[in-house]
């Protein structure tokens, strides 16, 4: 008797399938590979990656009164696909819409002629919790404001790519996308074998290479360190993860000190050392207490003089935040257009900017149809499902929208793709999302792939890891 | 260039693994030895060199066997015990990962986790023995997975720099047990160790068989003392760990051109006098003097790296 399939009883329904439905359907060489798997060894291998994840540390951490609690992020086993056509829409579309973003900051925050030109509202940037005036004027090498960019895009029922959100500040997840490569090689090494697809281990010396592609005028081989938050961050593993892949010194505010030269230093066992770049995962407001926070004690007091004074490289630079608000999103296409004269490659989900007269009436007409979503939020926060919202949902919603329009964005209902899963009930469809990571010195370059997040629950569209999504290993097929 | 932090951080790697493989040998020995001798009261002295009586008095238990092992081995409240030295020794590996091997940061964090595991099993006294060797066993694995994957950077030198310091000064300790009784004055018939009690540490020392064909058959406690403070060939003496200490000094040196300063050699010089020169008679209150005054000079040393290597101004 031959095996049962492992697709036999999987069906996405009206959803577009990553695996199924993509290139050439069931008949796809990886599809066949997956479906002849048996869910028992399915299961068994999955247990001992995650296993192994746990012991690894590839985990975030939780701390409590109990100690520290490592987590891993839940891992799926069935990868996701994209085709070699599609990858070459997704990379040259991020390198459009990255160097676009680019151009903006370069923009705002020095001559603003977008804003004088009357293309994007002036209170939208200059208003913005994101905007930093104090880098108005300041000049960067290479213009660099968004080193490493993530661009989070979704496909819809057609199997059109849209853009969905822009992450210009701290994208993070990149180190799962290659731990979970390298799982799945220990894992799968039988479904591996002779499977094309594109690499993804030298992110790290990639990374080292665009950054220093940006480092201060006339050093050659600069020093660089990735500035963390510390152990109690909860993407800490990350942070260890690209210090090491790009074997930098991974550093907290207190290893660093700036001296009356505006230099900045580090602090080693044969004294002080010179630091050329800083590739920080901390959050502008804690960077420097003398210009921000003064409270802070994450940050170093005098890093925004030396980044004035053109001593150090900060990426992704100080307020790049501007541009990848929720509510600057909806004007991208038009941004495209204003700096590269260009249709955009990849479409925005269509967006509905209540600021605008016309938009704002569509969408108090259309709230059970539409996400509505705060601007400047993340992380799924302060979303408003209109088909699933209860009455009293949509009648708050709508009165904050009359209230503070310009502080809220609409967006129609779109089903995400879906990818096969494994599930406590077997192999389902889970709605899956897609951010690939976009490197900036002189030009641009992409990770083929990028982080596929998946929703675990049945039925949900939310992918974020802070709440309950996990994440699949990513294949560029060459 | 090595951050001073990280310095820090693999040395108290180093310490605080070590301190776990110490505790487990003196728990060891003080099992075997009670169980042989049939004396409750050998658990106490334990609290007394570590300075836990009054820690443990709170929790207003007897000083069985039972309870001063679990005391040392399990409980997460005393920051003596082997399950709060293991934690702090990962937290240390945790700030350290990127420049740990994967399999050092995998080793210890699956070691923290099995002897978190323990606090849940109550364990009885029987299970002591396999506990203890289990421990040690695993802090061995440790020290091979560094030495058999790790990178020879100033972190491996910090790390063995920190596991040699703490050998050295737990070694004093578990002799101690037994001497420091002789220097607290309303006690004038304390009775020294008899050979039994030393043949269970040179045992657990890994240096019973050495001694044995280093001298002969007549050789006295003075003598065990003397082979496990200052013999250089024996891996657990007292000599052999700080020499080790001194050379990961000089190679911090010669290789990361981390100068030492005058206040480190003036330690190291004075803690390597004091080894070189032991007193005549290894006994009784001269012994545990003798051990005391070593103490002293690894905590000097001790701080003299924290002066120089770890806080340094800036």
């Amino acid at each position: 008797m031959p095996t049962k399939s492992l697709f036999a009883e999987y069906d996405p329904g009206e959803n577009f399938c990553e695996i199924t439905t993509s290139a050439g359907g069931k008949n796809n060489p990886v599809a066949r590979k997956l479906s002849r798997y048996n869910l028992r060894t399915l299961n068994q291998r999955n247990a001992a990656a995650e296993r192994e994840l746990k012991n690894l540390g590839i985990t975030f951490t939780v701390y409590s009164d109990a100690g520290a609690i490592d987590r891993i992020l839940p891992f799926d086993p069935l990868p996701r696909q994209i085709t070699a056509a599609d990858w070459n829409l997704i990379d040259t579309g991020c390198i459009q819409r990255v160097t676009a973003l680019n151009a903006f900051l370069n923009d705002v925050y020095g001559k603003q002629q977008i804003l004088k030109d009357g293309v994007v509202p002036k209170a939208l940037v200059l208003k913005n919790k994101h905007f930093r005036k104090e880098m108005l004027g300041v000049k960067l090498a290479q213009g660099a404001y968004t080193h490493i960019s993530g661009v989070d895009l979704i496909r819809d029922q057609n199997g059109e790519f849209l853009v969905l959100e822009d992450n210009c500040r701290s994208p993070s997840g990149v180190s799962y996308v290659i731990e979970n490569r390298h799982l799945m090689m220990r894992s799968f090494p039988d479904l591996m074998e002779g499977t094309k697809i594109l690499p993804v281990s030298d992110y790290g010396k990639r990374l080292r290479g665009k950054l220093s592609e940006t480092a201060p005028p006339r050093i050659q081989k600069p020093n660089i360190v990735l500035l963390t938050p510390g152990v109690f961050n909860s993407a800490y593993f990350e942070h260890v993860f690209l210090a090491r892949e790009m074997g930098v010194s991974l550093v907290e505010g207190r290893d660093l000190f700036v001296d009356d030269e505006d230099r900045v230093f580090m602090k080693s066992i044969s004294g002080l050392q010179r630091v050329h770049l800083i590739y920080r995962r901390i959050d502008d407001d804690f960077l420097d207490p003398e210009v921000f926070r003064e409270d802070s004690m994450l940050g170093t007091p005098g890093l925004m003089r030396a980044l004035k004074a053109g001593k150090v490289t900060i990426a992704n630079a100080v307020g790049a935040g501007v541009a990848d608000d929720k509510a600057v999103y909806a004007y991208m296409p038009r941004i495209i257009d204003y700096y590269l004269g260009e249709e955009p490659i990849l479409n925005n989900v269509k967006t509905w900017i209540c600021r605008e007269k016309e938009d704002r009436a569509y969408v108090l007409d259309h709230l059970d149809e539409l996400v509505v979503k705060p601007v400047g939020e993340s992380g799924g926060y302060g979303i408003v499902i209109g088909p699933k919202a209860t009455k009293a949902e949509i009648r708050d919603v709508r009165k904050a929208i009359k209230k503070d329009p310009a502080n809220y964005i609409a967006q129609p209902m779109i089903s995400l793709s879906v990818c096969p899963t494994l599930t406590p009930r077997g192999v389902a469809p889970r709605h899956v999302d897609l951010r690939p990571f976009v490197l900036t010195g002189k030009d641009s370059w992409v990770l083929p792939g990028g982080l596929t997040r998946v929703a675990m629950r049945e039925g949900s569209l939310i992918v974020n890891s802070s709440q309950g999504g996990g994440s699949k290993d990513t294949w560029v097929m060459r | 260039m090595l951050l001073s932090r990280f310095a820090e951080n693999a040395f108290w790697l180093g310490r605080y693994m070590e301190r776990v493989e110490s505790l487990a040998r003196l728990l060891w020995v003080t099992e075997a030895f009670a169980a042989d001798q049939d004396s409750g009261e050998a658990w106490a002295p334990i609290l007394s060199v570590f300075a836990d009586e009054a820690a443990f008095a709170e929790r207003g238990k007897a000083p069985t066997a039972l309870n001063v092992a679990r005391f040392y081995l399990t409980d997460r409240n005393n920051p003596n015990s082997a399950v709060a030295a293991s934690f702090m020794a990962k937290e240390n590996a945790r700030s350290l990962r990127h420049l740990l091997s994967t399999e050092a940061w995998r080793e210890i964090s699956v070691f923290n986790d099995d002897l978190a595991a323990l606090q849940k099993r109550r364990f009885s006294l029987s299970k002591l023995n396999d506990i203890c060797l289990s421990l040690r066993d695993g802090c061995y694995k440790h020290r091979g997975v560094m030495a058999a994957t790790c990178y020879r950077d100033e972190v491996w030198r910090f790390h063995q720099l920190g596991g040699a310091l703490e050998r050295a000064d737990q070694m004093t300790r578990l002799i101690d047990m037994k001497y420091f009784r002789f220097d607290i004055d309303d006690i004038d018939d304390v009775t020294p160790p008899d050979v039994a009690w030393w043949n269970t540490l040179l045992r657990s020392a890994s240096g019973y068989h050495a001694f044995q064909r280093r001298h002969s058959f007549n050789a006295d406690a003075g003598d065990a003392a003397h082979f496990v403070l200052c013999d250089p060939y024996l891996p657990l003496s007292v000599t052999n760990a700080a020499e080790a200490s001194f050379y990961q000094l000089g190679r911090l040196e010669r290789d990361f051109n981390a100068k030492p300063g005058a206040a480190i050699v003036a330690a190291a010089n004075a803690l390597e006098s004091r080894l070189a020169s032991p007193p005549a008679k290894l006994n009784g209150r001269a012994l545990h003097r003798y051990l005391d005054a070593i103490q002293q000079e690894i905590i000097a040393l001790a701080n003299a790296l924290n002066d120089r290597y770890f806080a340094p101004a800036g």
